[in-house]
């Protein structure tokens, strides 16, 4: 078991179907690819061979949405087995996933839901968070989700919750800078209340990503360009956070290569000079 | 409340419409919570259109949506991955038109070919792995033979495959016909692609024969019921040859 993930900063791309033969035939400027682990735990076929293909050229990160790290009823241990199958294989920079839950008993809403910021809930997390270490025998990172109801028996705020979490369970953090914006605008928080609440050795990787507005709230999409005010919130966090990969997330509403490689360059010059000299 | 009742109160709350509790969920917990509904049914039906493209493209959005969340509602989703979300799509759809056969088996087609693209990877057995497992002395009569893990066959009484071709080339589908002799189609995956193909009579008689692991000497024991000796071994090296280069054999043994 390897208990520490080495630091890693560079700017890197979240990679899609639509921009897989741009990664394969031509020298992207990226420092490394995340990739969604669930597109490519099947059995075989085209989707592993093209990922395998990536991976002989940058180095990538895997992002899972359905651990369920928060879900009273454990861990699937059929998605855990075929999970440490692909991190063998690809041998990623590191393998992180989200602080959710998705389902209860046998129903699998595949949403990232949002968890009660309680004592009881950060028990079932960390005990959840050691199982899946174990079996994967390495540390993850996971990523503060976007939310929009925030229960009125919690104990603590997000980033308390996120603190314990790590220093509970060994993990590390993947902050999306755009969820802090849109949660904290959804249930009335600082934004920067949450960063300063962040313990900065355990950041490994930022998600930054567009939103859409509601009825009244923000809600996250991820199908739209970074707008000004995570702009300004990731620039704050490049300088708290100095040992950090930074990433362009889109999930919907894919444009060319080129539109996300100049939005990786606005993040470049936002983002403190410590981190634009070590990537 | 416990968090384990707090979630399965969540998920109750996600699939009918009742009012949530704001003492437990918030305030403007209705609002809030109609995101989560919202997000809830349409990944759904996002998901089967993706899976069954030409079946949507087939039917229209109006069937195709109604169809999506009459499964929805009767299919819960339960497995870790929504890429098994369609299993059982072509149920639903045979429930719901069964006066028209054709959109069942199109969108049994779809998913057959979906699982074959996803399928473990084999190294097929060739024709030169044939003549060699000879050359060294092996009994073809003896012979055992496995295909691979992404065919599957099924009985099929419409063109749905003539439909599904002319959606794939962005021509315009002919009507629906509905044969009066039942035929049989099979599908798998050679190479990274996924194929399909309407057997004769005699290669769906064959594959049945072979479901499982039989020799090659059983094949034609089972041809020669109806076509005499000699006439079967040949059938049975045709359709060997046939399986050779579709990349359909996965054992030699």
């Amino acid at each position: 078991m390897i208990h520490t993930i080495p630091e890693f900063s560079g700017f890197g791309l979240g990679l899609r179907k639509e921009h897989y033969a741009d990664f394969l035939t031509t020298d992207v400027p990226v420092d490394f690819v995340e990739v969604i682990s669930e597109n490519f735990m099947r059995a075989g076929g085209r989707p592993l061979h093209t990922l395998e293909a990536v991976r002989a050229r940058y180095p990538v990160a895997l992002h899972g949405v359905s651990m369920s790290i928060g879900a009273t009823d454990g861990l699937n241990e059929d998605y855990l087995s075929a999970l440490k199958t692909l991190a063998d294989r690809i041998e990623p920079l590191w393998v992180s996933d989200h602080l959710c839950w998705t389902g209860t008993g046998g129903f699998n809403t595949h949403d990232l839901l949002p968890l009660p910021y309680t004592e009881a809930a950060l028990d079932r997390v960390c005990a959840n968070i050691s199982h899946a270490q174990d079996v994967l025998e390495r540390p993850m990172l996971f990523e503060n989700p976007s939310s929009y109801i925030a229960f009125p028996d919690a104990d603590m705020t997000e980033w308390e919750f996120l603190s314990a979490m790590c220093e509970r369970a060994g993990c590390f953090l993947l902050l999306d800078v755009n969820n802090i914006y849109v949660s904290g605008t959804n249930h009335g928080f600082d934004p920067d209340d949450f960063l300063d609440g962040m313990p900065a050795d355990r950041v490994r990787q930022i998600h930054l990503a567009g939103h859409s507005e509601g009825h009244g709230m923000l809600i996250d999409t991820h199908d739209a360009p970074v707008c000004d005010p995570v702009w300004a919130l990731y620039a704050r966090a490049s300088r708290k956070f100095t040992s950090v990969a930074t990433m362009i997330e889109r999930d919907d509403d894919i444009p060319p290569l080129g539109v996300l490689l100049a939005e990786l360059d606005i993040a470049r010059a936002h983002a403190s000079p410590e981190l634009t000299n070590a990537a | 409340m416990k968090l384990a009742a707090l979630q399965q109160e969540f998920c109750d709350l996600i699939l009918d419409d009742a009012a949530p509790d704001e003492a437990i969920f918030g305030t403007d917990a209705e609002t809030r919570f109609g995101i989560y509904r919202s997000a809830y049914r349409s990944r759904l039906i996002d998901c089967l259109r993706n899976c069954f493209e030409k079946t949507w493209s087939w039917i229209g959005d109006e069937a195709f949506d109604t169809a999506a969340r009459q499964h929805a509602i009767l299919n819960p989703p339960s497995s870790w991955t929504l890429d098994d979300y369609g299993m059982g799509f072509d149920v639903t759809l045979a429930t719901l038109f069964p006066d028209d056969p054709e959109i069942a088996e199109l969108a049994w087609l779809e998913w057959a070919m979906q699982n074959a693209f996803a399928s473990v990877d084999q190294n097929p057995v060739t024709l030169t792995d044939v003549q060699a497992y000879i050359a060294e002395g092996g009994d073809m009569d003896a012979a055992g033979l496995t295909f691979v893990n992404s065919l599957c066959t099924a009985p099929i009484r419409t063109n749905c495959t003539e439909i599904w071709q002319a959606i794939a080339d962005q021509r315009t589908p002919p009507p629906s016909v509905i044969y009066e002799i039942t035929q049989h189609i099979r599908v798998w995956r050679k190479g990274f692609s996924p194929h399909f193909r309407i057997c004769n009579a005699g290669e769906a008689e064959a594959l049945a024969t072979m479901a499982g692991e039989a020799t090659f000497g059983t094949l034609c024991a089972a041809l020669d019921n109806s076509a005499g000796r000699e006439a079967a071994i040949e059938t049975g090296g045709t359709l060997l040859g046939m399986w050779l280069g579709d990349e359909l054999v996965a054992g030699l043994s």
